[in-house]
């Protein structure tokens, strides 16, 4: 079953996650920048990335725990069928003009 | 059993260690997941970034009305449409181009798209990423099983450079890995899950019960790099050829019963372990070869009951064979060419040599001077 993405505010993002995971910058962002989209919830209500995975990517700063909350409890979540109409809603941060020719 | 590793459709792509070349060929094997998605038209992306630039090429796919087919090829700046071909379940793509021609040639499902088409602006180079979901409008939410790619011969071979099997990786927690069997050139998820969940168990394989062939001819191939673990069933066939072949380790645990004309079994640089079962040939030819093999701990039977029989191992052999052969018609040739588990001394010879003595004479005379009186006793 597919699972949810959470679209994070990027201002409330460690600049110390931005820096230091290596894979931070191969993530999806916003057209302006304002948001990072990750992966979300499973049909369980589960976070798709254990806590480890999380606590890594906050593993410099001195509150991880209360970043972290703050950032879930701030994210909006979406299905997968949002984000998609999402990416095809020319007037949505996330819009992706196509590609080529169809 | 086998695995594949999901690509979302929203923002999932994986990186791969080693660029693909810039001409050869690529393959993938594909489950597309349209399920929840509405009818429109989707893309089947490969392309070496991901931050929307230019893709390399995709494939355009169109839904209606719960059917699914491929319409056209885009890479670079052209497109070549075709006549459309169902993918609407499982379905594999075959893509091959030569930089020097500018010449692509496609096939789906082992059907012909279309063939060296001279269509692109710029040689089709293909990826270090594989973009087949990510940012891209519309992208196909998918189940990748494999993908290779590769270069050809002048003689028009393939040569793999790359075969992620997902199947073969690992499924565990943590950010998907899918592994390379060939090269050791892995791919790296990008956006994935990182509990697990990725990873999907398409179910499948880990033949547990009997395969059966009672007429004409059987074939049962793998190619490539293939691991065939935890067979526990019964082969059986009863008429005509049967030919098994492996390349890779197994783990085979059941019986082989052939019961019809010939028996092969073959193992090219293989270890062979755990042949714990029985192999029966009761008609004519049976023939197990293992060359520069080890073949370990074969604890079950081999019985042949009439007809010839023959069992060779070049290289390294048979390690301990603790089970029972049995012959009991006709020829019977073991042979082990190699070093072998036990050794023999061989002892000096030992003889007895009789020859003639010497003749040996006695001579009885009467001596002179010499009397003998016998009195009476008494």
């Amino acid at each position: 079953m597919s699972h949810t993405f959470l679209s994070l505010d990027m201002s409330l993002i460690p600049q110390s996650t931005k820096d230091n995971v290596p894979t931070f910058w191969l993530g999806l962002f916003s057209n302006d920048n304002s948001r990072m989209l990750i992966d979300g919830r499973n049909s369980n209500g589960d976070l798709v990335h254990p806590q480890a995975v999380l606590s890594a990517w906050l593993q410099w700063c001195e509150n991880p725990t209360e970043v972290q909350e703050v950032l879930i409890a701030t994210a909006i979540e979406y299905t997968s069928e949002q984000i998609k109409a999402e990416q095809q809603d020319v007037n949505s941060i996330w819009y992706i003009e196509p590609e080529g020719l169809t | 059993m086998a695995w594949a590793l999901r690509f979302d459709g929203v923002n999932d792509y994986a990186t791969l260690s080693l660029a693909a070349p810039q001409s050869g060929y690529f393959t993938a094997e594909i489950v597309p997941e349209f399920g929840s998605l509405s009818d429109g038209n989707y893309k089947l992306y490969v392309r070496n970034d991901n931050s929307g630039g230019r893709p390399n090429w995709y494939i355009n796919l169109t839904k209606s009305s719960g059917v699914t087919t491929a319409v056209s090829l885009f890479a670079d700046v052209t497109t070549v449409n075709f006549t459309p071909i169902d993918v609407s379940s499982a379905f594999n793509i075959d893509l091959t181009s030569d930089s020097s021609t500018r010449e692509v040639s496609l096939t789906i499902n082992g059907t012909v798209a279309f063939t060296n088409t001279t269509v692109f602006d710029g040689r089709l180079s293909y990826s270090s990423i594989i973009a087949i979901a990510g940012a891209a409008s519309r992208s196909l939410p998918l189940l990748l099983k494999t993908y290779e790619y590769g270069s050809y011969t002048t003689a028009g071979g393939k040569v793999q450079t790359a075969f992620l099997d997902a199947t073969a990786s690992s499924h565990a927690a943590g950010t998907p890995i899918l592994t390379d069997t060939i090269g050791g050139n892995n791919a790296t998820g990008v956006n994935m899950p990182t509990d697990g969940s990725a990873w999907v168990d398409l179910g499948g394989g880990g033949t547990t019960g009997a395969i059966t062939q009672t007429a004409e001819s059987f074939t049962q191939s793998a190619s490539g790099s293939v691991t065939v673990i935890g067979f526990t069933g019964a082969i059986t066939q009863t008429a005509q050829s049967f030919t098994q072949s492996l390349l890779g380790a197994i783990g085979y645990t059941g019986s082989i019963s052939q019961t019809v004309q010939s028996f092969t079994q073959s193992a090219i640089g293989t270890a062979l372990t755990a042949i714990s079962g029985e192999i029966n040939q009761t008609v004519q030819s049976f023939t197990q070869s293992a060359i520069g093999v080890t073949v370990l701990n074969l604890t079950g039977t081999i019985t042949q009951t009439s007809s010839a029989f023959t069992q060779s191992a070049a290289g390294l052999v048979i390690v301990p064979i603790s089970g029972v052969i049995n012959q009991t018609v006709s020829s019977f040739t073991m042979s082990a060419a190699g070093r072998i588990p036990v050794q023999w001394v061989d002892k000096l010879p030992a003889s007895t040599s009789w020859t003639t003595q010497t003749e040996t004479t006695t001579t009885w005379t009467d001596q002179a001077g010499v009397s003998t009186i016998w009195t009476d006793k008494v």
